[in-house]
This record gives structure tokens, C-alpha cells and sequence, in this order.
């Protein structure tokens, strides 16, 4: 964790190690009480609380990626993350970092598609062993997914 | 001599890519005598309230009229421009955005713009009625607090269109009034038909699906059976709560399903409450031809099956539980997520093997899928190792196509 020296450099490595499909350095961005959600904008107007994931500890996000690689059956493919630049929501004590995205979704032998767009919204824990995300909540644009979400965003 | 019928143990895979069956299932079944889902009603509950939806492409709008819950085409007869925009709303009367024509809420034309034009210019001719123009109105249903509508006027109501056992098991998954607390859609590359029959698949449930076997969740070995009504075309599989039964079943078969050496770091996620105080943990009940209701431990659902043409279909996964859930139950729900919709542990797969059965049909030189496990017939059976279920679908869907 030397090497992350903010929250916007974890913001960044966590996208590029899905990128790479490097699960091992995704998981090093987020700390053990960590929580995780993709849900989308209209559950989230609508005040509804079961969107596509849900995580509530570091040890759930492992149990995803032992899924998706071992027992998961889905054509491969990998993700092209495009991040825009993040800011701080002024509106919290823990403040939130707020970073919008587009993932494109490669699959060989296929159109390369615009996956999901959306943002995250990061809340992370200040330690002298690095910056890692405790909490993190993806709350995407559409509500539709293509054939299927198996890795994590 | 009639035709023959057609066979219920072999389907070819041009079912699933020509686009005049599709049209034919556009008019005949589709709009034909057969329920779909259209909401909930705890989604509307004061006059006025409104929600859209879609029955096969077809915008449908769903409308508390007074006490009387009223669904209609939502498309003016003017022109035909949609005529409520947002998912729901609140109104006093449809009013359309194109040239202002309004209708009230049971669907009649109330008022032109500019009906007898300006200044005695313009304006439609003098027999023209307004009395003579309604919108489309579909047949509604209220059950169990789920609102189902179809085009046939005269269809039978949902309990003898379902059948006893279907009608018992929809109202064991609808004890109360639903309320909805979560939406998803997933757009599936495939004929709808290949996702009805995957709903109706009982036998690949525990083996393509890995991680319910892998979890024991979910294996042919645990107590359960299949319900298939007298139509054919809507049937209950259901699996009780894990006994400590032989699996060794699983384990001679070296399914790749079973992986034994894997195991959950942290397993809230599977944690069952049996809340409906039967010990089923699992219960997948279709309503033909486009409904489904499930039960995946504590997860609660109506999929609705949307066919988007020929070669695709979009799941809407209607997550729902019940006002008096207390927050452990809640907090189930909301956990289980990770094993249903398009990012679920479970269901994810069949987004995928539905399109890779899809790839295959377009060039099949006049070949047939086989559906035989378990015979020739469409009848109930304590065995899941069976195709009984997709049979009657296919039985009930000639019934409904030779029409």
C-alpha cells in the first residue's frame, strides 16, 4: 500500500487492477470492514434498497472474486475503465469522493460496448499503512445490463 | 388429415429465430388469452396514481380509476404518440403531449384541441364523435396484490387460468400486499422462448448453476418436485431447505457444479429464513407465458419477460418483500441479491447460456433440441430430473399458436 498516497490514487489503481483483472490488487484498495454496492439511479430515487451487489465486509468481496473465478460460468471478458476527474462532497463529516465513470466491456471475438456509466462514491480510512476505501457505493446511470454482471466495477 | 401435432420432445432451433413465428406470437399469443404482469398494486393506491409498463413491446399504462384498477394501451388514438412518459405519476385525467387530446381515466375522449377549429376555420368535421374513441383497455386483475392484465376480454380469471397448485403457490409467495424494494433489468441475447424454457429447465438448475450446488443450496438430491398445471405452460419446481441427504449422487457424477474445495469466506449471504414456515427454500413458479415468480431463500421476485424481437429478451426483476418485514428479514432480502438478477451468483449464467444456445440455432440444418429426460409427458412428478416442465410449455404454446 506504499505506493497509494490518496484517495485519488486508490480511486485510480482499484479501476486499473479490474482493468487488468489483477482481482489481488482490487481487493488491496479496500480495507477488512469495508461495504460495497452497485445499485442503480432509479432504485436509489425511488428509495429502494436492492440494486445488483451487495457487500458488507472485505471477506465478501473475496467470496465474489472465488466465485467469478472458480465456480462462475460467462464467456471472458475484461473491462475498459474511464475515470473523470473526482471531487469532494462538502455535505458529510467522513467526506465522499465522487468520481464519474464509463466501463466499456471487451469480450474477444465481439463489439467492444459501452458497459455502464455512473459514479462512485468513496468514503476511506486514513492509516500510517496507507489510504485504503471503506465504503463504497456505485450507483449506476441505466438500469439495464447486458447479459450480465460478473465482475465487480 | 389434420396436421400432426407438434412433437413436445424435439424443438427446432428455428423456433427460436424466425421472424414470422415472431409476429404470429405477437398477435396471436401474446394478445391472445393469456395474463401478464403489469405492477403491483401497492404502486398505485390513490385515484390517480399511475405506473407504465410494457406487455411484449407494447406500452401499457396502469391507472387507479375511482376504487377500479384500469390499464390501457398508453398510446393515443389520435396519432399514436405515447401518452404518460414517466414510470408513474399522478394525474387527473390522460392528456397527450402530441396535440392535446385528453381521455379520463376509464379511457374515454374527452376533449380535441381545437375541436371546431378558430373562428369557424379548421377545426374536424361535424360527425365527428368524441363518444366513439377510447383507448385500448386491457382486462385487469388484481391478486394477491400483484395487478395482471390481458388483451382477451373473455379470458378466465388468474385462479382457473393458473390452476389450483399454481394459484396456491403464488399466494404462498404473496401473503400480504407486496411492496417493491428493488428493479433491475437484464437484456438477454436470445429468443425469449429460450429463457421461458430455462425458467421451466429444472434439470440444469443445479448443474450449470454451480454455486448453488457447490453451497448446497440447491441439489437434485434435496426434497422438492414439479407442479405443471393441466394447460401445460406454467409450473412450480421446488426444492426444500438442505437435509442431510446422500450426495453421493453428485459426487459419482463429477459435475463440474461440485466443486467441494471451495468455500464461502463469509456466508451471510446464504443465510435462510423460513418465513413462509414450510422449509421450501426455493421455489421458481412460472405463469405462462411471460411471469415468473421466485423465491431464492429469501429473495422475493416477479421476473418480467419482455421479447425484444426475435433474438432478444430483457429480464425486469421486480424485487419485492412486505410492509411488517422485520429488518433481520430485510436485511436477507437485501443480502441474497448477490445470488439473483444479472450480477447473481445464480442467475447470472442464464443470461449467458441463453445467448450461447441462441449462436447455435441460426445455422442447425433443420436439427431439434431434444427434451426427453423424463419422457414424453408434461405431468407433476417428485423428480426434478426431468424436462416434464418444458414439455408443457411447448404443449400449452401450440395450444395457443394453432388458435
Amino acid at each position: 500500500m506504499d505506493t497509494l498516497t490518496g484517495p485519488a490514487e486508490v480511486i485510480q489503481t482499484s479501476a486499473i487492477a479490474l482493468d487488468k483483472l489483477d482481482y489481488d490488487a482490487w481487493l488491496a484498495c479496500f480495507t477488512e470492514e469495508c461495504s460495497y454496492e452497485i445499485t442503480t439511479h432509479q432504485n436509489e430515487v425511488n428509495h429502494w434498497p436492492c440494486g445488483l451487489m451487495h457487500a458488507f465486509s472485505k471477506n465478501q468481496l473475496r467470496d465474489r472474486i472465488a466465485s467469478i473465478t472458480t465456480v462462475n460460468i460467462y464467456e471472458p471478458h475484461r473491462y475498459r475503465h474511464i475515470l473523470s476527474q473526482s471531487h469532494q462532497s462538502k455535505d458529510s463529516l467522513n467526506s465522499i469522493w465522487i468520481t464519474g465513470f464509463s466501463v466499456y466491456r471487451i469480450t474477444l471475438g465481439k463489439p467492444t460496448i459501452l458497459f455502464v456509466t455512473g459514479e462512485y462514491r468513496d468514503q476511506f480510512k486514513f492509516e500510517h499503512s496507507g489510504v485504503t476505501i471503506l465504503s463504497r457505493q456505485i450507483v449506476l446511470d441505466n438500469d439495464q445490463i447486458d447479459t450480465l454482471l460478473a465482475i465487480p466495477l | 388429415m389434420k396436421d400432426a401435432l407438434p412433437s413436445l420432445t424435439e424443438i427446432p432451433y428455428s423456433a427460436y429465430t424466425e421472424q414470422e413465428t415472431f409476429d404470429r406470437e405477437m398477435e396471436t399469443l401474446f394478445q391472445g388469452p393469456v395474463w401478464h404482469f403489469l405492477g403491483l398494486a401497492s404502486s398505485i393506491q390513490k385515484a390517480g396514481d399511475f405506473i407504465t409498463n410494457e406487455i411484449a413491446g407494447i406500452p401499457v399504462v396502469t391507472v387507479r380509476s375511482g376504487v377500479e384498477y384500469k390499464a390501457f394501451v398508453n398510446r393515443c388514438v389520435h396519432r399514436g404518440s405515447l401518452l404518460c412518459l414517466e414510470q408513474k405519476g399522478k394525474i387527473d385525467q390522460f392528456s397527450c403531449v402530441y396535440h392535446g387530446w385528453t381521455y379520463d381515466l376509464n379511457g374515454n375522449l374527452t376533449g380535441v384541441a381545437f375541436e371546431r377549429g378558430i373562428k369557424g376555420n379548421g377545426g374536424m368535421p361535424k360527425d365527428f364523435n368524441k363518444s366513439d374513441y377510447t383507448l385500448r383497455e386491457l382486462k385487469v386483475e388484481v391478486f394477491c396484490g400483484v395487478i395482471f392484465g390481458s388483451f382477451d376480454k373473455k379470458i378466465a380469471p388468474i385462479e382457473s387460468y393458473a390452476g389450483l397448485e399454481i394459484t396456491q403457490g403464488m399466494s404462498r409467495v404473496l401473503p400480504k400486499t407486496p411492496i417493491l424494494i428493488g428493479r433491475t433489468s437484464q437484456l438477454i441475447h436470445s429468443n425469449w422462448k429460450v429463457y421461458v424454457e430455462n425458467n421451466h429447465d429444472s434439470y440444469h438448475a443445479s448443474i450449470l448453476h454451480s454455486f448453488f450446488t457447490t453451497f448446497k443450496l440447491n441439489r437434485l438430491t434435496q426434497a422438492g418436485g414439479i407442479v405443471i398445471n393441466e394447460a401445460g405452460g406454467s409450473h412450480i419446481s421446488f426444492s426444500k431447505r438442505k437435509q442431510e441427504t446422500d450426495d453421493h449422487a453428485y459426487d459419482s457424477e463429477k459435475l463440474r457444479s461440485n466443486h467441494e474445495e471451495f468455500g464461502l469466506k463469509d456466508p451471510g449471504a446464504l443465510a435462510f429464513i423460513d418465513e413462509f414456515d414450510d422449509q421450501i427454500s426455493l421455489q421458481i413458479l412460472t405463469l405462462f407465458p411471460l411471469i415468473v415468480f421466485h423465491q431464492i431463500s429469501n429473495s422475493l421476485c416477479i421476473r418480467q419477460i419482455i421479447p425484444r424481437g426475435v433474438k432478444q429478451v430483457e429480464i425486469v426483476w421486480w424485487y419485492y418483500g412486505f410492509e411488517d418485514d422485520t429488518d433481520t428479514l430485510r436485511s436477507a432480502r437485501l443480502m441474497q441479491i448477490n445470488l439473483v438478477g444479472p450480477a447473481g451468483y445464480i442467475s447470472m449464467e442464464d443470461g449467458a447460456v441463453g445467448e450461447f444456445v441462441q449462436r447455435n440455432a441460426y445455422y442447425s440444418e433443420g436439427a431439434s433440441g431434444i427434451i426427453k429426460m423424463g419422457g414424453d409427458d408434461y405431468k407433476s412428478s417428485p423428480s426434478r430430473v426431468t424436462e416434464a416442465a418444458i414439455r408443457g410449455f411447448w404443449k400449452q404454446y401450440h395450444d395457443h399458436m394453432r388458435c
